[in-house]
């Protein structure tokens, strides 16, 4: 379906399925900001094995958001897999119309139900002032920030995960809310509830020599033999775990909710240590114990899955039924242990790295 | 001649998600956000259902089967039928061949709610386990 004009609204023509006259309409908001403001950047990005061409038009959200997605630029001259085109509708002046309460209808996982189906998906993050839109049958998305002023961190450090999910899910691969770190043959998986030392794990095992992949969210393959990506080039930390780090780590703060966190470039901080891709070897549900020594403990299947789906689920919008599956498959494959921390971070990195070398 | 109230059963594919993780079956009901944990031999019907064995042939495939079995196998398929992790199939083109006989053991499984909320998953792309663009056909189909 090639976009029409702007001139095609309203969206709820009598013609056409909601889904596809709303993105009809949107990419009119898109054409409109990029007659009028032009292509301020164009990039491709790899993403977990698939090319995106980026594209921003106007001012807005490209200086914020190409640092954290940097390491995953790429030189490319063929076709790409999908083209994510996003703009601030308060700096371009051509917004996409804010969906009413009656749009919003039955939202689910950010979801908006009358504008979805097969092909198309609309989400909308109301507390974020963002809404996005994927065709799957075209490769398109349209990422469109709805508020004035510069975007939160948490969207800074993590945008378009939405998208990306939903682009993802198409290749059988879903972002997992998971830490992931190992060495260029093998990663493991670190899964478990919020603040289960996932993120303090995953950079403890950075500082000690390993690859980092991730501290919360990273792409996870059903294949045979399962694969992980790295995606956000961000690591963040809690306030309360600062006294574990290196002072040089160069932080930001922010605020996430109540929280106070810090972040940093791995890339920057660790040159060379940001892992694109490596088969997934392991997961593991990390857990503070009072021992001297960490120790590995396998872990059934059920405590796996329940470290890894349901939290996944929750945190990535729109790891729908496919998300599950997708998980479900990769779990099977691969072995899940208990990792009881003890007081030395570098013994339980050593763990880790024995694991992920298989 | 034992009886079964449903001759041939299936597993409703777009409504689950199922591997053995560990050895160990795992279900997951994407309408109810409920989980289920099966013993070995709930897995090993769970195995002969997507085999497209009958329930005559899973009872036969029970070695040192009691009595009773026929009674309890019968319970458990009508447990998972009420819960929506199996249904009502029609009679296959091609009979399947009788399964690997295992030893009789209770079949079982647990039931977790715990994570309702979480596991809640999006309704709205009810595709087939291949993924988008296989659309899933209509009920019945």
């Amino acid at each position: 379906m090639k976009p029409a004009s702007r001139s095609a609204g309203p969206f709820s023509t009598i013609l056409d399925p909601l889904p596809a006259a709303y993105f009809r309409e949107a990419c009119g908001s898109w054409d409109a900001a990029e007659a009028a403001h032009g292509i301020s950047v164009e990039t491709h990005l790899a993403v977990a094995g698939l090319v995106f061409r980026l594209r921003f038009a106007g001012p807005g959200a490209s200086e914020q958001l190409r640092p954290t997605l940097a390491h995953l630029e790429m030189d490319h001259r063929g076709a790409a897999d999908w083209t994510l085109d996003c703009w601030s509708g308060p700096a371009t002046g051509c917004p996409i119309p804010r969906p009413t309460p009656l749009m919003r209808s039955g939202i689910h996982q950010e979801c908006l139900p009358l504008f979805s189906d097969g092909r198309f998906s609309v989400f909308h993050q109301q507390w974020l002032g963002a809404l996005g839109l994927i065709d799957r049958q075209e490769r398109r998305i349209l990422a469109c920030y709805l508020e004035d002023g510069p975007l939160p961190m948490y969207e800074e450090a993590a945008p378009f995960r939405a998208l990306f999910n939903a682009a993802l899910n198409t290749a059988d691969r879903q972002i997992v809310h998971a830490a992931s770190v190992g060495v260029p043959g093998g990663t493991v998986l670190i899964a478990g509830a919020p603040r289960s030392g996932k993120s303090t794990l995953a950079v403890q095992s950075l500082i000690h020599g390993l690859h980092y992949q991730s501290d919360d969210l990273c792409v996870l393959s059903a294949e045979e033999a399962p694969r992980t990506w790295s995606l956000y080039g961000v690591a963040k930390l809690r306030d309360d775990s600062l006294g574990f780090f290196p002072s040089s780590l160069p932080l930001r703060a922010f605020t996430e909710g109540t929280e106070r966190k810090h972040s940093f470039q791995v890339d920057g901080a660790f040159p060379g240590h940001l892992l694109p891709e490596a088969p997934c070897k392991a997961l593991v549900i990390p857990r503070i114990s009072r021992q001297e020594a960490s120790r590995l403990r396998p872990a059934s299947g059920l405590e796996a899955m329940k470290a890894l789906v349901p939290w996944s689920v929750s945190e990535v919008p729109a790891a729908g039924q496919s998300g599950v599956r997708i998980m479900m498959h990769a779990l099977a494959r691969i072995p899940a242990y208990h990792l009881d921390l003890g007081h030395d971070a570098a013994q339980a990195a050593g763990l880790l790295e024995g694991l992920a070398r298989g | 001649m034992p009886h079964f109230p449903h001759p041939f059963l299936r597993i409703p594919e777009s409504k689950l998600a199922h591997e053995v993780i560990d050895g160990e079956l795992i279900v997951i009901h994407f309408e109810s956000g409920n989980y289920y944990s099966f013993n070995a031999s709930g897995a090993a019907v769970w195995g002969w259902v997507m085999a497209g064995a009958t329930p005559e042939q899973m009872l036969r495939a029970f070695s040192g089967a009691p009595p009773e079995a026929e009674e309890e196998l019968g319970k458990f398929l009508q447990l998972l039928v009420d819960g929506g992790l199996l249904e009502a199939a029609p009679a296959p083109a091609v009979a399947a061949p009788d399964p690997t006989p295992v030893p009789w053991l209770l079949p079982r499984y647990e039931k977790y709610n715990d994570m309702q909320q979480l596991l809640l998953a999006d309704p709205i792309h009810e595709v087939e386990a291949r993924g988008w663009p296989h659309i899933q056909p209509p009920a019945g189909a």
